[in-house]
């Protein structure tokens, strides 16, 4: 079962319903289930032997985003992903996890990428800085991969990209918990990484979070700055490198991802770098922060529907916000946003915004 | 094949660290992790065993180590044994030392024996001599990566000028530097494989050790006083400028170091 | 409801075509969630390893049509019904006690229409209340209903139990800030309240319903009044010698002029917090008090309120405790700064008017800490919410070895209820001011009404003569 420490995050998250209106799945599903606190209880429950874990409660447990609101809401610090990750472990442990998680988990064990299709090589060979793509963008939304490459050469940058990029592991981690085989696949991206010997720009932030937090935890870090590519993209443009663009007249809101929003706190790139495409920058009511997850790469892979119903919610703060754009540099969220544009608004890649 | 036995010991976690009035630990209460010395013992072991052999893990502990215990037959350990019992509380390295031995004995001929070189709540860094010494076997220090060559491991010890390779061919007992090697995670095929394994419990009983070996009985030193040397913070002179401040800070120093 | 019958798969195929399939559920992790609510003795419950009360298949409708046709079914079949919003109620009124049909509104969660100009939004009940505040928000508005559990319920919930926020002093509680309600009688039948709540039109439909807990019918949607946000928003603290010329004093103010706040804490109490803000133990009863609204009439009103302080003798401590309280008010309620198990806790709170309200804090006081001394109870009280008429006491117990054994413990915990809530009855006050009676309290209802409780069983007997809406709550 799971750790001592995530069943007393678990056990004191049971009876506590403060972080509940926060959670973008309960909201699209209204399903008491699926709250933090269900989930803890849950999870509460199986250890005191009064439910079983069995593939209806592993079912629970993969309905969440681990967007992290709910941590980000808790004023004594307590952690449901933390729980909910080591529940997907002990799904996958015990065969209970549903087969549209377990296709993904063979696909990323099987060819490193949760697609199960061969990588795109980006490969290039420059000197500056090595730009990981990561596979969400590399597959499937290579335009915004191929946007940063040109918005780093028209600053003058010169990029390296790995011919054979290694998985970081944030997709697998996500979908079975940080496990050794998640580790490997770290140890595998780090040291590909440091042989290369050059700053690291990472353009998806799920990415950038598990190797800034997660690779010095298991001995795997990486031995260059690592910047995510909107703060480095942002340094261009204040350093004057990349030189801002002519008002588009039309206003625009940034969607702050969820790990640059819970992890990194980084709101001021995006913003800056909307502002250098030459938009008027608005902003919705749910921001920074606290803005509401659109959906992730890996969620999407086995729960599409609820995944394009949570961006569709993502539309209607930004319909309500009166702009006309949705500014995002986030190749996942991209990914969510583009299942349903509504009429009359724009999805916009930043990267592609400021080439 | 190989068969390698790890010694570890929980100390009290180091967010968690609390002493008395008599500056002695607290370790009622405390929340506990691997000595970090010992889980690069246990990787060391664990990465020889990717090749070839068992992994059998020894702690001598309060029965709350149970979890964390099952946790490393979940990191692929094989066999996790817990030396467990009142009479044994209170024991110098020494004591320690005896009781592992015991163990070693019990468990049946290991090829190698692996533990961290100290551990972070004693320091003392004892046990691994005592231990070989007990067994009458070598013991090799202060290693930082162990490697088989054939049927022979070679040992890289750390020292103060370098480091120097051994070659070495068991029964032997080696300590293995904090850092050298980063604990694995739980993976899912080892999770699966130590479904239905226990810890294995001992006794000082089951290990036929006597009440005067145990413990403090059997302990050769004990703790008579300990008094804090800490020379406590003191607010210094300020420096903007680089310069004086490095003199200044030179100055400090030869103060104290004379 | 038998489980695995032939007549159970017949009823859940009625039940998934009136609202869906995927709405139906009768996986039993799916039902265990909602054994357990915020009432202590649920928590107890779980946490002992005990299974709680479970119902036998979870519906969740998504319009007030849907709510109809599961109704209709319930009632023929004679089928349990209970309404669970955010289960963050304290009293155990969502617990599904009788087993039969749970049926979870949250899905039911749309905005309908905000009007800024008639100053009102119309809402369905299963949105969580801090999602309709915040779209209320965005245009610069606010409901002014901002409980503990904000985060926490849905918009039914708060009325099916009358909630009250922290504003309340001038703002009101939920059945002054409800204009209309559509609700679903157990019948089936979709009814409306008239479309405004002050008339002479006949008995106004309303508090029928408001307060009503979900055993008179299901509200669907609600129309509330919004206001624009103040001004300004200014805090005050004030240290009074002892809690009775707190009393005096407050009610006073609340004669004079209209703060948001007035928390009105008691010796016990005062001791932690005053501590916190002038840095030493200190006696007396401590007060924070909030105006707001226009600038100059909150100039005003302070003024008055100084004076009124003076004339009580209170020694003026300042903006800033309020200040960070009010930024900081739902810290506590978080795990690790509220209550919790192993600690027994209740809130024994009631409402009087002001020449009662100091005589229940003494009752309740010598009742629960001369009653229960052998077990090391605690008891605290502060003033929350306060009328031109009168104020509450929300008094709390705490013990913090109670009894490991459950069923020792519920003795225990309803003994304490007992003595602390009859000792309110007995002084002219009430159950309870604004976290309702539910299961917990259920056994007191007719103590409370006497005779007068036959006008609610009237009502009871005509709109649900099967009994299936939330049996066993409010003594109905």
């Amino acid at each position: 079962m799971i750790s001592q420490n995530a069943l007393h995050h678990a056990e004191k998250c049971r009876f506590c319903w403060m972080c509940r209106h926060l959670c973008p799945v309960q909201h699209q599903t209204g399903r008491e289930v699926n709250t933090p606190r269900a989930k803890g209880l849950l999870l509460s429950m199986a250890n005191k032997g009064t439910q079983p874990f069995d593939k209806d409660m592993a079912q629970a447990m993969y309905e969440c985003l681990l967007c992290d609101a709910c941590t980000n809401d808790c004023a004594t610090g307590y952690q449901p992903p933390l729980f909910i990750r080591e529940a997907r472990t002990e799904a996958v442990v015990n065969e209970l996890a549903p087969e549209a998680v377990m296709k993904l988990i063979d696909n990323a064990l099987e060819t490193g990428n949760i697609y199960g299709v061969e990588k795109p090589s980006y490969g290039q060979d420059g000197t500056d800085v090595l730009v990981y793509i990561g596979e969400v963008a590399a597959i499937q939304v290579p335009q915004m991969a191929k946007n940063l490459l040109a918005v780093l050469k028209k600053a003058g940058v010169s990029a390296k990209v790995l011919a054979n990029e290694p998985a970081s592991g944030v997709m697998l981690g996500d979908l079975m918990g940080y496990t050794e085989e998640v580790r490997q696949q770290a140890k595998a991206c780090a040291d590909a990484i440091n042989a290369a010997g050059l700053p690291v720009v990472v353009l998806d932030s799920y990415d950038a979070e598990i190797m800034k937090q997660k690779y010095p935890e298991w001995g795997c870090e990486i031995k260059t700055d690592v910047t995510t590519a909107t703060a480095y993209v942002a340094k261009l443009i204040a350093s004057g490198k990349l030189e801002a663009k002519a008002g588009t007249g039309v206003q625009g809101a940034c969607h702050d991802d969820d790990r640059l929003a819970r992890t990194f706190h980084e709101f001021a790139p995006i913003r800056a770098m909307a502002k250098a495409a030459g938009y008027e920058v608005g902003e919705m009511f749910s921001r920074e922060k606290l803005a509401k997850s659109c959906g992730t790469a890996v969620a999407y892979g086995y729960m599409p529907a609820l995944v394009e119903k949570i961006a569709a919610s993502r539309w209607e703060d930004l319909k309500r916000s009166g702009c006309a754009a949705m500014l995002t540099a986030s190749p996942q969220a991209y990914l969510c946003l583009s299942l349903c544009v509504p009429e009359g608004k724009a999805l916009v890649d930043l990267y592609a915004a400021l080439v | 094949m190989n068969n390698i036995l790890v010694c570890v010991k929980a100390v009290p976690a180091t967010t968690s660290v609390q002493v008395d009035g008599q500056y002695r630990l607290k370790r009622e209460g405390a929340s506990l992790q691997w000595n970090i010395a010992d889980e690069s013992a246990l990787e060391a072991a664990l990465s020889l065993k990717d090749k070839d052999g068992t992994v059998t893990v020894v702690t001598m502990g309060p029965p709350k180590l149970e979890a964390p215990l099952q946790d490393l037959l979940a990191r692929g350990c094989d066999r996790v044994v817990l030396i467990t019992d009142r009479l044994m509380a209170g024991a110098d390295t020494r004591a320690t030392a005896g009781a592992l031995r015991a163990a070693a004995k019990r468990l049946g001929p290991a090829d190698l024996i692996l533990c961290g070189r100290r551990a972070i709540d004693g320091e003392t860094g004892q046990v691994p001599g005592e231990l070989a010494s007990a067994l009458g076997i070598p013991c090799v220090s202060n290693v930082e990566k162990l490697e088989w060559e054939k049927d022979r491991l070679l040992l890289h010890r750390r020292l103060e000028t370098g480091v120097e390779v051994l070659s070495a061919r068991g029964p032997l007992v080696v300590s293995v530097c904090e850092y050298a090697y980063s604990l694995r995670l739980p993976g899912i095929l080892s999770m699966r494989r130590a479904r239905g394994k226990t810890v294995e419990r001992y006794s000082a009983a089951d290990l036929g050790l006597t009440a005067e070996q145990c413990g403090l009985k059997g302990s050769l030193t004990k703790v008579t006083a300990m008094e804090s040397k800490f020379p406590g913070l003191r607010n210094g002179p300020k420096e903007t400028d680089p310069a004086k401040g490095i003199q200044a800070l030179r100055a400090m120093l030869r103060e104290v170091q004379p | 409801m038998q489980d695995k019958s032939l007549m159970f798969y017949m009823i859940r195929s009625e039940l998934e075509d009136a609202v869906g399939a995927e709405n139906v559920s009768t996986r039993e992790m799916e039902r265990a969630v909602y054994s357990v609510d915020y009432f202590w003795l649920s928590r107890k419950w779980q946490d002992a390893g005990e299974t709680g009360p479970m119902p036998d298949i979870v519906v969740r409708p998504g319009s007030a049509e849907e709510v109809s046709k599961v109704l209709k079914i319930a009632n023929y079949y004679k089928i349990p019904v209970t309404t669970w919003g955010g289960g963050s109620g304290s009293q155990g009124g969502a617990l599904p006690v009788a087993g039969g049909i749970l049926l979870d509104i949250k899905r039911m969660d749309k905005v309908i229409d905000i009007n800024v100009e008639a100053g009102y939004v119309t809402c369905e009940t299963g949105i969580i209340f801090a999602t309709l505040e915040e779209r209320v928000n965005e245009l610069g508005y606010s409901i002014m209903h901002l409980p503990s559990c904000l985060t926490c319920c849905t918009v039914g919930g708060a009325l099916a139990h009358n909630g009250i926020g922290i504003l309340s002093t001038k703002y009101g509680k939920m059945d002054d800030m409800c204009l209309s309600l559509e609700v679903a009688l157990p019948n089936g039948d979709i009814i409306n309240t008239l479309p405004v709540p002050k008339h002479s039109s006949g008995p106004n439909l309303i508090p029928l319903f408001v307060g009503s807990e979900g055993t008179l019918g299901i509200m669907t949607k609600a129309k509330f009044k919004i206001v624009k946000q103040p001004e300004v928003r200014t805090h005050h603290a004030f240290l009074f010698p002892d809690i009775h010329t707190g009393y005096q004093a407050c009610r006073e103010i609340v004669q004079a002029v209209k703060p948001s706040i007035i928390r009105l804490f008691d010796e016990a109490e005062t001791v932690s917090i005053i501590k916190k803000i002038i840095g030493f133990a200190k006696k007396g009863s401590f007060m924070n008090l909030t105006l707001e609204g226009y600038e100059k009439i909150v100039e005003a009103e302070k003024e008055i309120v100084l004076s009124i302080a003076e004339k009580y003798h209170a020694e003026y401590l300042g903006n800033e405790y309020g200040e960070k309280w009010f930024e900081n008010r739902i810290t506590f309620f978080y795990p690790d700064h509220i209550m919790d198990l192993p600690q027994m806790f209740g809130t024994l709170d009631t409402v009087a008017t002001h020449d009662n309200i100091e005589k229940i804090y003494w009752a309740m006081k010598h009742a629960v800490e001369d009653g229960f001394g052998e077990y090391g109870v605690r008891f605290i009280s502060h003033s929350s919410h306060w009328y031109e008429w009168g104020a509450m006491n929300y008094s709390r117990f705490i013990i913090d070895n109670p009894p490991e054994d459950p069923e020792e413990a519920l003795r225990l915990h309803n003994r304490i209820w007992n003595a602390g809530v009859r000792a309110a009855l007995a002084n002219g006050g009430v159950l309870n001011d604004h976290h309702g009676v539910g299961l917990k309290l259920s056994r007191l209802v007719k103590e409370q009404y006497g005779p007068a409780l036959q006008v609610l069983q009237a009502l009871k007997k005509e709109l649900d003569p099967n009994g299936i809406l939330n049996p066993y709550k409010m003594g109905l």
